[in-house]
């Protein structure tokens, strides 16, 4: 304590009874609970209460095109071991991960130029990557279909410059077509996390790894990356999330045969009218995203420690 | 509030939530208390949620300006769709209900029965459709009004197919690989049973149903897509993309003359099987009665006849048939009117798909879902 404080004794509002305190206290509590009701309800409304919602669901009987409050584990043993629905989790996965890669490896390898290749133009490019998360998706599917059609500007110019005779079939209703509309949808998505984690890392430090001789690659590798990893694991998280879940651009870009298991919840919720197991494949499907990203994670942060 | 409690409350909300979205609303008789009377229908909005053009819009213009009615039309991409937005009570006055879900809308309480004494012309509809079993409930109470029927068609682009197939078994062969395209639907089964000339589907033998589920694999691995709805058919023969729509509806034909393109439509010989189209009322109706009074104009012969032309379809009121054009009318009516005016040949509209519970020996609907799923899996 001061010699002020010695003399005249502690400050007149510590001295105050602790009903001021408390209103103080309470007029906080009030106005945080005010900022975070908002969110909050949306969260609860539109993210728990459909999720809990579809676990009931998935516990009910289904019976005649209708379902009944009658529990069961039948849907989830249907979930877990139908092996037609294995081969729809596998055909989604192999399509996930080869998006989430390339993204991952496109938007890192955009951001390093971003950052440290063109600087100046930076905010431009930045901002050009944003403009491209405007568009809806539905109209880019279509604009993709135009595109890649039999007809489209890919095959029309390939057939115009004589490098093919007859329009490629392969590029619509096919993985091809599904990918690159995913890619095109999702690299924005990448970009985003990845640019912001370089954006943090202080020149100092690549200017002493400059100075102490490291050449770029090794700069990049010993530096850049590892700080880095958290926006490279959200980008990856976007994007295998994001495919993992998806089901219209199978619908309206691929073919009879490369159907998601997103299709399949679909199907079950529609056309059967079987929403006990829909709702068991999507909760299933929701459980093993976050065991794969649980698991990988997992692993990048043993393999970075050590 | 501790978090556990916040928990309990959420979790109290979505059984809620979960036991409102499972009432699938009233299910009373429309038009069974009262009269039908479009008077008290002044100024009324109603929703429609079905196929483009089913709502009758066009051809009932007179009836919507004498009452000041107004129709809004939204144009589902399957019924899959259709079924879970009323499922999930989204309010809707009046809805397709195609003769190949019917069944399963019954069952699934999407719509509502219909006091048919109320329709003034119903006993004008040929019974072939009126009492057909796909569209009555347990008691024999009527869902839906048929304002449309045809034949199943496959829809073509002729600059891209010079000479339509005969037969769907036709499109097994290697040359039509990739030129076709299908629903997701494991109705094909069906189609494909009777190209066998399985009489009795879709009661299908175990050992028959191997031969078609062999025969549809071949057909899926051949197409080129699934469509989402007939104007995703009718954008993909638009585009080029697909040359032939093999479960079609003569209807496309207007809708690609409406963007330029010329589409012609033809029949399978096996003649597979016809369709008919209802209007019902969904459960979640809050205009049922104004609904009910807008079903009874377009059964009207005038109406019923212009809604065939527009369509490009058969009419379901016998005393239409006259009113509409000789151009017009894609059915010779009087070699195909035993399709509609006989009981006795309901089998010209069977259901597609078995019901649940079948005799043993007969596969069920979900034999025919387990295969379809192997199917479109792959395997």
């Amino acid at each position: 304590m001061t010699l002020a404080a010695d003399v005249l004794g502690p400050p007149a509002e510590d001295i105050l009874p602790p009903l001021r305190h408390r209103a103080k206290a309470r007029r906080e509590h009030v106005s945080t609970a005010m900022l975070l009701a908002p969110p909050a309800i949306y969260f609860t409304l539109l993210f728990v209460v459909p999720l809990v919602v579809l676990l009931v669901y998935s516990f009910y009987t289904y019976q005649n095109f209708n379902f009944t409050a009658k529990l069961t584990l039948a849907n989830y043993t249907e979930a877990l071991t139908s092996p037609a629905l294995r081969d729809f989790y596998f055909r989604t996965l192999k399509i996930a991960f080869a998006v989430s890669i390339i993204v991952v490896a496109v938007s890192y390898a955009f951001s390093h130029i971003l950052m440290y290749v063109l600087p100046r133009a930076k905010r431009i490019l930045y901002f050009l990557v944003l403009v491209s998360l405007f568009g809806g998706y539905l109209v880019r599917i279509y604009a993709w279909r135009t595109m890649l059609g039999r007809d489209g500007v890919v095959n029309s110019f390939l057939i115009s410059t004589h490098v093919i005779r007859s329009p490629l079939s392969f590029l619509l209703n096919s993985n091809f077509a599904i990918v690159i509309a995913l890619l095109n949808f999702l690299i924005p998505l990448g970009v985003l996390p990845i640019f912001s984690a370089m954006q943090n890392i202080s020149p100092r430090l690549l200017e002493a790894a400059e100075d102490l001789g490291a050449s770029r690659i090794r700069t990049v590798r010993t530096i850049v990356l590892p700080l880095t990893i958290r926006g490279i694991r959200a980008a990856f998280a976007f994007c295998f999330i994001a495919t993992m879940a998806e089901w219209v651009t199978p619908q309206l870009l691929g073919g009879p045969l490369d159907q998601f298991v997103g299709n399949q919840i679909l199907y079950e919720f529609g056309e059967t009218l079987n929403w006990p197991l829909g709702a068991a494949i999507a909760l299933t499907l929701i459980a093993s995203v976050v065991l794969i990203l649980g698991v990988l994670f997992g692993l990048l942060r043993l393999v970075t420690r050590s | 509030m501790r978090r556990w409690q916040l928990l309990g409350i959420t979790c109290a909300a979505a059984l809620l939530a979960t036991a409102c979205t499972g009432n699938n609303g009233t299910t009373t008789v429309v038009g069974a208390s009262g009269s039908v009377n479009p008077a008290s229908c002044k100024g009324v909005t109603l929703r429609f949620l079905g196929l483009a053009g089913e709502d009758g819009k066009a051809v009932t213009k007179a009836f919507q300006a004498k009452y000041h009615m107004k129709i809004s039309e939204t144009n589902v991409a399957d019924w899959p769709t259709a079924i879970s937005a009323i499922k999930v009570g989204q309010p809707y006055d009046l809805m397709t209900v195609p003769m190949w879900y019917a069944q399963r809308m019954i069952a699934a309480g999407v719509v509502r029965p219909l006091a048919t004494s109320k329709l003034t012309e119903w006993k004008n509809i040929f019974p072939g459709l009126a009492k057909n079993s796909l569209i009555l409930g347990k008691s024999g109470t009527v869902y839906g009004a048929p304002i449309a029927w045809g034949d199943g068609p496959f829809v073509y682009n002729p600059k891209l197919v010079s000479s339509p197939p005969t037969s769907l078994l036709e499109l097994l062969k290697p040359q039509w690989r990739k030129k076709y395209v299908m629903f997701n639907s494991n109705a094909v089964f069906d189609m494909l049973a009777l190209e066998d000339g399985y009489k009795n589907a879709p009661l299908l033998t175990k050992a028959q149903f191997a031969v078609v589920t062999k025969q549809a694999t071949t057909l899926v691995k051949n197409a080129q897509a699934f469509t989402t709805s007939y104007q995703d058919g009718t954008d993909r023969l638009v585009s080029g993309d697909a040359a032939i729509d093999i479960s079609g509806w003569e209807a496309m034909v207007n809708f690609a003359a409406a963007k330029g393109t010329t589409l012609k439509y033809g029949f399978y010989k096996a003649d597979l099987s016809g369709w008919f189209d209802n209007l019902g009322i969904p459960t979640t109706a809050t205009h049922a009665d104004c609904a009910l009074a807008y079903i009874n104009y377009i059964l009207q012969p005038k109406t019923e006849a212009a809604l065939a032309t527009s369509l490009v379809s058969g009419t379901s009121n016998s005393q239409a048939v006259s009113l509409v054009g000789k151009s017009d009318q894609i059915y010779n009516y009087s070699t195909v009117e035993h399709i509609v005016t006989s009981q006795q040949d309901l089998l010209q509209f069977p259901n597609p798909t078995p019901p649940n519970t079948t005799p043993s020996g007969i596969m069920n609907f979900q034999d025919w879902n387990n295969a379809w799923q192997n199917i479109t899996a792959g395997r």
